[in-house]
């Protein structure tokens, strides 16, 4: 039951397949070949950022590198039989939560997935606006 | 204290995020993996003695330095012919038998008299005679079916397994496994292929397979055949030789601070230390393992574990995590400086209320942690999907939160919901620790209420008793149910066995909290003669354990959300408790939310056949804010889980008591709350 879905802006998908085609926003420890395609925050690990990243590579993260760690959470944290990666969580509302809560000095360590999955919770019972 | 902006919220936006509050996925800790099945519970008899089927027994030290089978017995060792062992072990063994040493830090010291010591440096010569590697990874890999590894005194680094690649480009991106909707985890076979990309010392159990069947199948009971190979190593054990867990380190950390078996690395070579992967009938003891990205020690897919006096220092996620596993038992242990949780056994199968005949035996247990310390971490233990799991006899203290036990991380965590938690005979306390801050030694994962004692978010039929629960300046125990629909990722992960306890779930969507019974738990006192560890005050968690008066209330003993009113018996039920007088008149709660004033029922119900739920909406507005995660408003409708409460009784306690009984009040009778009536309306009927 994923519900109706919203992704995230069409704007951010683009600049993400952008980036992806420049190969260009490796980040992390890695610095291997398998990880010079990875786009997001945080170290790399087996093909995604979600793993590790944290509020401390988000606030290093450029907007671009942002959005793609959200679409790579958001992928890694729905059902491993759902043909969808499609979340209730926006994209952009994603982004404010974690502004937001990385916002803290002392919030440095928190991982952005397992903040995902606190703020995803919240939006099947959002209202439309 | 600044101002608040929760009064200032629109109408909508606060029906809303109260709402989605419900769910309070800040305790879902979880961790990404591979998509996983429970083992078969039944003996694999391919190998002989059968694998699994049951906790594993351990076999003795002295039967090793014998030879006496079944299996052969690989010796690691320092030095030439293991001189530097054996010069290690020596003085290990003088302290031990002049000053003693302390297995776990609540317990009183362990000393060892002359015949021992002379038996184990006996045993220990014997096995340095044959001792053929320095590496625990060479010797894992030179294993088989019931061998054992025996390594004796020392600090295993791994050079060889740190020079290993991570993200290796032999396996990644090729054996990485693809679920459903396209995201990659790393296969079995990348495990196996790939060995110390992820992991300092990896135990491959079973041989490849098939690939793995994609997308994976929504019945999680056994590992498909296609993908299950032969025993290749079942029934292995690992044992340190020295006299206690310290003795033995297998470390991946780096750039260490400090010296001995409690300094804290800069950083980490390896995700896991020590990983083992669907090898049933395994058995670690005597060792610690520290210093990992991930975890200490990580056991998947196995059926039949025992681990026994081990530790888990440093690692920036789980001192020890178990997932899919059964036949499971976790004793005699120790951990601390974990950012998630010390002990953590996620996905657990479903032996419990929902058990099916797929376990011939169900319902039981089938995890059990007994007598550990898990202490100094955001979390002492915590379990996410965590069925039929006994905590029993254990000392937690010292952590933001002590047990946190959830159904809110779903995804990639098959079980749903989490029932049959049984919490008994634990020392549950001071639970006050504070790293929401700049300078914390421990960087924190997850969010979590700072001072809880139990926290269940999301769980039926537990059963918590016999426990002392005191000096946590928040709550002693929460429980609070979490919607189905509000679980991460869209629901359930995999199928959902009937025996969902809740009434007319999972059809109506409110599939928690249910049947879950406290009793006869002594709160807000500590036992005649009890002695804190002095490892209470790590990190600088603070305490009111001193002197002789044995009242050490709690902020609050039971907070329950009495969400929700579904128009039926819930069974809910605290009874035969008793607080800190000493009686039961003297237990506190339900609680109020973030100490505001909440609606009827004020009492927690005692009577678990006619116990009903009701949707409470000042906890609903609480449970808003804390869903939101942390920020830095303070004002008296805030979520006050970022920061240590003031001590119970103080008079900074009252005073935020008042305050927010207050507030609340005047949120009451706001639009909002008849907004958030009315949506909660919306949503339920």
């Amino acid at each position: 039951m994923t519900g109706a879905s919203r992704r995230g802006p069409a704007w951010a998908a683009s600049l993400v397949a952008l980036a992806l085609l420049v190969g260009c926003g490796d980040s992390g420890e890695s610095g291997d070949d398998a990880a010079g395609d990875v786009k997001g925050v945080g170290p790399v690990t087996a093909g995604s950022t979600a793993q590790f990243a944290s509020c401390r590579d988000w606030k290093q993260g450029s907007e671009e590198d942002r959005y793609a760690t959200i679409e790579d959470i958001r992928g890694q944290l729905t059902p491993q039989s759902s043909e969808t990666a499609e979340s209730d969580l926006s994209d952009e509302d994603a982004y404010e939560m974690f502004q937001h809560t990385c916002e803290a000095e002392w919030a440095g360590s928190l991982r952005l997935y397992k903040l995902y999955a606190r703020a995803q919770a919240f939006a099947p019972l959002t209202p439309d606006e | 204290m600044r101002e608040g902006r929760s009064l200032r919220r629109s109408v909508l936006s606060t029906a809303a995020a109260a709402i989605a509050a419900l769910a309070l996925p800040a305790l879902a800790t979880a961790h990404l993996e591979r998509p996983s099945y429970w083992p078969d519970p039944a003996p694999d008899g391919g190998v002989s003695p059968p694998a699994g089927g049951e906790v594993p027994t351990a076999r003795s030290l002295a039967s090793a330095a014998t030879g006496a089978g079944p299996g052969e017995v690989l010796v690691v060792c320092k030095g030439q012919n293991g001189k530097r062992s054996l010069a290690l072990l020596r003085a290990s063994l003088r302290q031990a038998k002049r000053k003693g040493y302390k297995l776990r830090p609540s317990q009183p010291k362990i000393k060892v008299k002359k015949a021992k010591a002379k038996r184990l440096l006996k045993t220990n010569k014997r096995l340095a005679n044959r001792c053929a590697f320095d590496s625990v990874q060479a010797a894992v890999n030179d294993a088989g079916n019931n061998d054992r590894i025996a390594i004796m005194p020392g600090l295993y680094t791994e050079p060889e397994s740190r020079s290993q690649p991570v993200n290796d480009p032999t396996c990644n991106p090729d054996l990485l496994q693809e679920d459903a909707s396209g995201d990659l985890t790393p296969s079995y076979e990348y495990q196996v292929t790939c060995p110390n990309d992820q992991n300092l010392i990896y135990v491959q159990g079973r041989a490849l397979a098939g690939d793995p069947i994609e997308p994976p199948l929504e019945d999680r009971r056994g590992i498909p055949e296609a993908e299950l190979g032969e025993c290749v190593r079942c029934n292995l054990q690992i044992e340190g030789t020295g006299v206690k867990p310290e003795d033995v380190i297998m470390d991946a950390g780096t750039d260490y601070t400090g010296s001995g078996p409690k300094a804290k690395p800069g950083g980490y070579a390896k995700h896991v230390v020590l990983r083992v992967d669907r090898a049933d009938g395994f058995v670690g003891r005597n060792f610690l393992t520290r210093g990992a990205a991930e975890h200490g020690f990580y056991n998947e897919e196995v059926d039949g574990v025992l681990l026994d006096r081990v530790k888990f220092f440093w690692t920036a996620d789980y001192g020890h995590l178990s997932f899919t596993s059964d036949h499971n038992r976790i004793q005699n242990c120790e951990g601390f400086g974990a950012g998630d949780a010390v002990i953590y056994p996620g996905a657990s199968p479903e032996t419990g209320s929902q058990t099916s005949d797929f376990y011939p035996d169900g319902p039981r247990d089938n995890t059990v942690v007994a007598k550990c310390d898990m202490h100094g971490s955001a979390l002492g233990y915590s379990g996410s999907m965590g069925n039929a799991v006994r905590i029993t006899g254990n000392h937690i203290y010292g952590n933001m939160t002590g047990i946190s036990s959830d159904t809110l991380s779903a995804a990639g965590h098959p079980g749903f919901p989490a029932d049959s938690s049984e919490i008994d005979h634990n020392y549950i306390y001071s639970n006050n620790l504070d790293l929401y801050r700049n300078d914390a030694p421990v960087g924190a994962l997850v969010g979590v209420p700072i001072g809880t004692g139990v926290l269940y978010a999301g769980m039926n039929d537990a059963d918590v008793h016999h426990n002392w629960i005191f000096d946590n300046w928040r709550d002693g125990a929460m429980l609070f149910a979490v919607p189905d629909a509000f679980t991460n990722g869209g629901g359930a992960e995999g199928d959902i066995f009937p025996g969902v306890s809740c009434p007319d779930a999972p059809g109506n969507g409110f599939s928690t909290s249910c049947g879950n019974e406290f009793h006869h738990n002594k709160v807000g006192r500590m036992p005649k003669r009890f002695k804190a560890p002095a490892a209470i005050g790590m990190f600088g968690n603070v305490h009111r354990l001193g002197g002789k008066r044995l009242r050490k209330p709690n902020g609050n003993d039971f907070w329950w959300g009495e969400l929700f009113d579904v128009g039926a018996v819930t069974s809910n039920c605290w009874y035969a408790n008793t607080g800190p007088d000493g009686t039961a008149a003297s237990v506190t709660g339900p609680g109020e939310a973030g100490r505001m004033a909440a609606d009827p029922p004020q009492v927690l119900p005692s009577d678990c056949a006619t116990s009903t739920n009701n949707t409470d909406v000042a906890k609903l507005n609480y449970l808003l804010d804390c869903g939101d995660g942390p920020d830095e408003d303070t004002g008296p409708m805030d979520c006050d889980w970022w920061e240590r409460p003031a001590a119970p009784g103080s008079a900074a306690a009252a005073a935020a008591r008042a305050e927010r009984a207050a507030a609340a009040e005047a949120f009451e009778a706001s639009p909002e709350a008849r907004a958030l009536e009315r949506r909660v309306a919306e949503l339920t009927r």
